[in-house]
């Protein structure tokens, strides 16, 4: 079937190319949709800014970096503490946000002299951090305050310090995805090759794309470690910020999130040969895939079966149990752009369960390429999917739940439509064998909790009579 | 023989990654490695791996994992002579640059910097 055209749209039929649904003999050199292009006027977007798309993605998951935003307050609250990024040293970088906070008078007269002032501020409170982000936003972008200019001065004043400027205000793209290219480049331009890590293994990798949701890291750490891996660097759950400036010492770049880290795993290669790899972590089988690639690669095969074998024994069973209630249960996956491609064979697969309707707020056609090669025939794909084209797929497919962010989630609650966090999840990790169950066990519960129809039923005719009965 | 390269075709397209990398240069560099690999790994050849370049351990992870799971699902190919193999695996790399590099209509796919 050619792009589609919904009802709602109907003012606005430039959103005809942005929405396309599989049909039997298709192929990608027929149909694909338009993504990563500016929103069309009418839309109501569901798209983050591309400073969001820098700072809470991926700078803001560092565990032991200051990261400071030279704006008004909220750019700093709306990105702070959405994640549910956890760390293994106390959560520093849930704790605390830090802001210039800048208000009228600081973008009339200049913020540089305020921003200079709050650098200092945040490394005195916090002595023994050394390391800082400097993120401009879209107010201090459009007064021209050189934030690199007095990021060097401070460098300059206080020895032991490092601090990294990420320039990208919130128009500088058409959604977060700028974010994540402007923060991958500018690290690799500036600051990858200037630490060394030490060395412990033959086995070196970097984890390029994720982001430890909920522990995801964790998980994956636990497996390399068991095959005697060395990460040198994760881009960035649970990372450091030193450990990024090494990244050219690892002999392989596992890619997860190809659209948020790509950028560096290419420039990685291209600058120091480091090859990319990239695999799905999640999803059941995906796992045993990803550790047997890694693997294959480094020549120890049999640790890797070793792993798979040790975590197989361990979730297996409880996998299968949720298999034969899942199955044929439809769902709708509305998240980012990757989890679209990375989940939806995942859970046909191995869980068989349909996925019926797919909508991407910032992928590229990269990744519906991806996702159309791996998903259904009759499944709708929708690009920057705006929340009445949500009303009118729910009428279409009537999905048993939808996977997708709280803001979505809420308007699908209030349908009575079982939800789960897509972004952030419900009770993660989801990643590897562990987080498969855990994924499998959230949507479980979705269907079947009793709340969805008890949530319908209006009450109050039942408790007057109650009441006027003296039950 | 064209029933047989569409089979496979899907199941990579399905499966793999490594032909959807961001720029054409990638793809075309990873279509090669992998199918430069996947003949010898068709004909049991022990390819030992710590003394392959890096580039090509690369190739020979992923197409070690997708000659093994071809192996698995497909069982016709363990009936195939070697020359019916080489045929299928140059129709369906022919049909998978057909489709993720020469009629691609991803707009980003020859956009000269990452």
């Amino acid at each position: 079937m050619p792009l589609k055209l919904f009802k709602c749209d109907e003012t606005i039929p430039e959103r005809e190319r942005h929405v396309y649904i599989k049909e039997d003999g298709e192929d990608l050199t027929q149909y694909l949709p338009a993504s990563n292009v500016t929103t069309i006027p009418g839309t109501l977007s569901e798209r983050g800014c591309s400073y969001c798309g820098a700072k809470l993605v991926i700078g803001g998951v560092l565990k032991d970096t200051i990261q400071l935003v030279h704006g008004p307050i909220g750019c700093t609250y709306n990105t702070w503490h959405t994640k549910r990024y956890p760390s293994d040293n106390n959560n520093f970088q849930l704790k605390y946000g830090w802001s210039t906070d800048m208000k009228e008078g600081n973008v009339v007269f200049g913020g540089m002299k305020k921003l200079k002032q709050a650098i200092n501020e945040a490394f005195d409170a916090f002595p023994e951090v050394k390391r800082m982000m400097v993120y401009v936003t879209c107010a201090t972008a459009l007064i021209g305050d050189d934030i690199k200019s007095v990021i060097k001065e401070v460098e300059e004043e206080r020895e032991d310090v490092d601090l990294f400027a990420v320039q990208c205000p919130g128009f500088a793209g058409v959604s977060q995805s700028m974010g994540h290219h402007v923060f991958n480049i500018d690290w690799m331009k500036e600051k990858v090759g200037t630490y060394e890590p030490e060395i412990k293994s033959e086995y070196t990798v970097n984890i390029i794309g994720d982001y430890n949701i909920q522990g995801d890291t964790f998980v994956m750490n636990d497996y390399l470690e068991r095959m005697g891996i060395q990460v040198i660097a994760h881009f960035t759950g649970n990372g450091t910020y030193d450990a990024l400036r090494g990244m050219h010492r690892a002999k392989l770049n596992l890619t997860n999130c190809a659209r948020s880290a790509g950028y560096i795993a290419n420039e990685l290669k291209k600058k120091y040969g480091i090859p990319r790899l990239d695999v799905d972590t999640w999803g059941y089988d995906y796992a045993k895939e990803g550790l047997r690639k890694l693997g294959a690669y480094f020549g120890i095969e049999d640790k890797a079966e070793q792993v798979i074998a040790e975590e197989d024994a361990k979730w297996g069973a409880k996998m299968k149990w949720y298999k034969e209630r899942l199955a044929g249960k439809k769902l709708c996956i509305w998240t980012g752009g990757p989890r679209l491609w990375h989940w939806t064979k995942a859970l046909e697969d191995d869980l068989g369960m349909e996925v019926v309707a797919m909508s991407s707020k910032f992928g590229h056609q990269e990744d519906f390429e991806k996702v159309i090669s791996r998903g259904r025939k009759g499944t709708i794909y929708i690009d920057d999917g705006n929340e009445l084209e949500f009303f009118e797929v729910l009428d279409m497919v009537k999905p048993d739940v939808v996977l997708t962010g709280p803001r979505v989630g809420e308007m699908v609650k209030k349908l009575h439509i079982p939800y789960i966090n897509g972004h952030g999840y419900h009770n993660g990790p989801y990643m590897g064998f562990e987080g498969s169950v855990n994924m499998a066990r959230d949507m479980y519960n979705a269907i079947n909790s009793p709340l969805w129809g008890l949530a319908g039923k209006d009450i109050r005719e039942s408790a007057k009579e109650a009441i006027t009965q003296g039950v | 023989m064209e029933k047989k390269v569409d089979e496979i075709l899907e199941f990579i397209m399905e499966r793999c990654l490594w032909q959807f990398h961001s720029r054409e240069w990638d793809r075309t560099e990873n279509i090669n490695g992998v199918f430069g690999m996947l003949p010898k790994l068709f004909a049991g050849e022990k390819i030992a791996v710590k003394d392959l370049e890096p580039k090509d351990k690369g190739h020979y992870a992923d197409a070690k994992i997708l000659s093994d799971q071809l192996l698995e699902k497909f069982s016709y190919l363990k009936d195939m002579s070697a020359s019916e193999k080489d045929e299928l695996l140059d129709g369906v790399k022919a049909k998978l640059v057909d489709v993720s590099i020469t009629k691609c209509r991803n707009e980003e796919l020859r956009v000269p910097f990452y």
